[in-house]
């Protein structure tokens, strides 16, 4: 059959909370599969509140209170919780861990990322769970993994990746560290990283029926991403600095100014041919043409002075003009973006970049969907992020078949809260 | 030995520098049998560096030799109908190919969507580029740059007035292949269900306008602006600190949400004078509108003190503010060494070196690179041999 999504009939509960988990998870519903977000008014994920100031312990509550209208309708929110369902359970309550354990015993994948204390002191970490469900796939990706020194490790994406090595190479250089703060990279990657292990567990299950526990560390798995300079490190002792937009083997490479206010096309040169190219499309001047830039070693040489003639092209010109030019030559090029080219631009409309799922009580709501394009069984953004505790009747009375007086007795009994 | 969990799946990987060869790498420590197919003239990330010495070197290239661990290599003049011959015979036992080639290469040599389609119907085709397959710029020129570029991360990197800069060290080449292997499970997944194969088109573009538009409405929410502002995420992300900033012998990373982190700091710091002035009580003003005045004020207690000590207190007091790292802070990691994430691996060429290990433990399927990089057509004969 085509058409069915690749995840379909794959169940999922999502103990994820604030970034790594939920977007982990949101990937996996948008490729089909059933997603429960277990989440709790008695501890909100704070990302429900994030237009507001978020508040501590026993404030939250009242924030609950006087916030009923925001905690549905936040866009980052949305983002991250898009198609699954809301299931509302007081972690801490003693009723609960019985409850979760019935539900992950109807469910294929567990996701979670809080400090690895939190489900091991409520009974239901890895060695309960499996018990309950031999074949589950489960995974943990907590900041610096489930063992050693710093397990308890609480970090933010950029202060994540401070500590793996890669915000110490975001700077002008020779100058001082600036960082990549605002875009939080570290954690939809550490998200999507976990999505792979996660599949690669589902698969290794389907083929032999063996489930298994994933110990995640998104430390490891950013350390990773900054191999190249750690490389260096390892062969030649080297500790890199701020690298700016230089590169090891491509030259020009950096964004070089244009016309108008804060506008700015990205060039980058891969090998000498590409060079040859880009010298003809700026129209063969005599500077470009000297010997010493026809090679890659000589151009890094004389980076500088290469930087600064090239700009003295693009300033003359807008970036789409540049670009234009550029590419028509095979040479690599583009506007650097803001956030509504983004937002407008053909080339992602085309791809679908962005979705606009709606809900009868939330209304439409824009979210961004998931890059990965599959041309026979594409996922999709099937819908808004739930409403707090939207799922809970339906979920608990369809796969665990408790009645109405059962659901009732369970809230006023503070489980289900 | 115990199992992978892509055991038996096979791999064929043809793609340059970082992007499909990422993605072959987590496949490959995954268990699958991945072939690499390079050029005769080598893998662009041979090219690359670092180089052992610093004296360069295709057998001695850091990323290469880190991206390829765990495959095997061959080589294959596309450009002759022998190579292609080849390449054929590979893919008609292959469950999977992953490239990253310019449409005008798969053109010439009969290797689009399409025609892969045609002609093995069960395999899973991932294309992993800067632009995608489909889309008005398809066929443009691109690398992790332009990535960065389009997808409105560079906007956010860098000083005011200054040219923005790129996220660091081709990281959308990385992400691109992170996400080409999840495509390419994916599509496994449906293979399993209806027998036929698929084409998965991953863009590094995409990825980063992903990646940073999910996060961007929390700015646009607030009515914050997705820009630069140098060492702090624009206007603090709407609440002092969100911020880098010197101490004695490198960086600290502070970002709090919450204000009781916050609260603890300035009592570490022996709650100085200026924290009982109102005008440095509320972060969200401080972060918006002096958040300089602000920096200044920390400025010297930061001074005064060396990262380790300053991530001590940190620790000590549960506020979630970190140390900027370089690469030896990274290699003598407590954290990690009691993890044994770095491993050591012997490559006939380059000798032994330690390398960054698995991103996740997985408890019934370890992580496992069973070979070091593959040498310049190692093992085209093997391969072809059957």
């Amino acid at each position: 059959m085509s058409g069915l999504s690749p995840l379909d009939g794959i169940r999922v509960i999502d103990f994820g909370w604030v970034a790594v988990g939920p977007v982990l998870a949101s990937l996996l519903a948008d490729m089909g599969a059933e997603v429960i977000k277990v989440e709790s008014s008695k501890r909100l994920d704070y990302c429900r509140l994030i237009p507001a100031p978020v508040l501590e312990g026993e404030r939250q509550a009242e924030a609950f209170a006087s916030r009923a209208e925001i905690i549905d309708t936040v866009p980052l929110f949305h983002n991250y919780n898009r198609g699954k369902k809301s299931v509302t359970v007081d972690l801490r309550h003693p009723g609960a861990p019985a409850l979760l354990k019935r539900l992950v015993a109807t469910a294929d994948v567990v996701v979670e990322n809080f400090s690895p204390r939190v489900l091991r002191e409520i009974g239901l970490d890895w060695e309960a769970l499996r018990t309950v469900k031999p074949d589950l796939v489960m995974i943990s990706c907590s900041a610096a993994g489930q063992t050693g020194p710093w397990s308890d490790l609480k970090t933010f994406a950029p202060s994540l990746s401070s500590l793996a090595g890669l915000e110490s190479l975001v700077g002008y250089p020779g100058e001082r560290v600036l960082g990549m703060l605002a875009f939080g990279y570290a954690d939809p990657s550490n998200a999507h990283h976990g999505a792979l292990a996660v599949l690669a567990a589902l698969w290794h299950r389907e083929r032999t029926g063996q489930g298994q526990y994933i110990d995640m560390s998104q430390l490891e798995a950013t350390v990773g991403l900054a191999g190249e300079s750690l490389m260096d490190y390892f062969m030649n002792g080297r500790v890199a600095g701020p690298e700016g937009s230089r590169h090891r083997s491509m030259a020009p490479h950096a964004n070089y100014p244009c016309r108008g206010e804060d506008q700015w096309v990205a060039i980058a040169v891969e090998d000498d041919a590409a060079w040859v190219r880009l010298v003809e499309a700026i129209g063969g001047p005599a500077w470009a043409r000297e010997e010493r830039f026809a090679t890659l070693a000589g151009r890094q040489a004389h980076l500088e002075e290469l930087d600064r003639r090239l700009a003295e092209w693009t300033r003359e010109r807008a970036a789409w003009e540049a670009t234009e030019r550029l590419q028509q030559a095979a040479v690599a090029a583009f506007p650097v973006y803001g956030l509504e080219d983004e937002k407008g631009d053909p080339h992602f409309r085309a791809r679908g970049l962005l979705a606009w799922p709606s809900h009868p009580r939330i209304g439409t709501m824009e979210v961004y969907a998931h890059p990965i394009k599959l041309s026979a069984t594409p996922g999709a953004v099937r819908g808004t992020a739930p409403a707090l505790g939207e799922h809970t009747d339906e979920v608990l009375g369809e796969l665990l078949g408790l009645s109405p007086e059962e659901l009732a007795q369970l809230r006023s009994g503070g489980v289900l809260a | 030995m115990t199992p992978g969990a892509l055991d038996g799946l096979r791999v064929v990987e043809l793609g340059e520098f970082i992007s499909a060869p990422y993605a072959g790498r987590l496949l490959a420590g995954l268990g699958a049998d991945v072939v690499k197919v390079e050029p005769p003239e080598g893998d662009r990330a041979r090219r690359h560096g670092p180089f052992l010495r610093d004296e360069p070197h295709p057998e001695r290239s850091g990323l290469f030799l880190l991206l390829n661990a765990g495959k095997r290599g061959v080589v294959l003049d596309l450009e002759a109908a022998a190579g292609r011959e080849r390449l054929g015979r590979l893919l008609e036992s292959a469950d999977c190919l992953v490239e990253s080639l310019e449409i005008e290469a798969l053109e010439r040599w009969g290797l689009t969507a399409e025609e892969t389609r045609r002609r093995w119907p069960r395999l899973v085709h991932v294309s992993i580029t800067t632009f995608g397959r489909s889309g008005p710029y398809s066929r443009f020129r691109g690398q992790g740059l332009q990535a960065s570029a389009a997808g409105a991360a560079s906007i956010t990197i860098g000083a005011p007035g200054r040219p923005p800069l790129p996220l660091p060290a081709s990281q959308p080449d990385y992400q691109g292949g992170v996400n080409g292997a999840i495509g390419a499970l994916l599509a496994l997944f449906a293979r399993r269900r209806n027998g036929q194969g698929q084409h998965v088109d991953v863009a590094s573009a995409d990825v980063v306008a992903f990646y940073g538009g999910i996060t961007s409405v929390m700015y646009t929410a607030h009515g914050l602006p997705w820009t630069r502002e140098g060492h702090r995420a624009a206007k603090s992300g709407g609440y002092y600190p969100y911020t880098i900033l010197p101490c004695k012998d490198g960086y600290i990373c502070m970002i709090t949400r919450s204000g009781h982190p916050w609260k603890k700091f300035v009592e570490a710091m022996g709650s100085p004078e200026w924290s009982r002035d109102p005008r440095y009580q509320d972060r969200a003003r401080i972060g918006r509108e002096y958040p300089d005045e602000m920096d200044a004020l920390l400025a010297p207690w930061l001074r005064e003190r060396r990262a380790g000590e300053i991530l001590a207190v940190c620790r000590q007091a549960g506020i979630p503010f970190s140390v900027v790292r370089d690469a030896d802070d990274v290699a003598a990691c407590p954290q990690l060494a009691s993890r044994d994430f770095f491993v050591e691996i012997h490559h006939p060429a380059a000798g032994r070196l330690s390398y960054p290990g698995a991103p996740w433990k997985l408890s019934a399927t370890p992580w496992r690179l069973l070979r070091p990089a593959p040498l310049l057509g190692e093992h085209t004969e093997e391969v072809f041999a059957a």
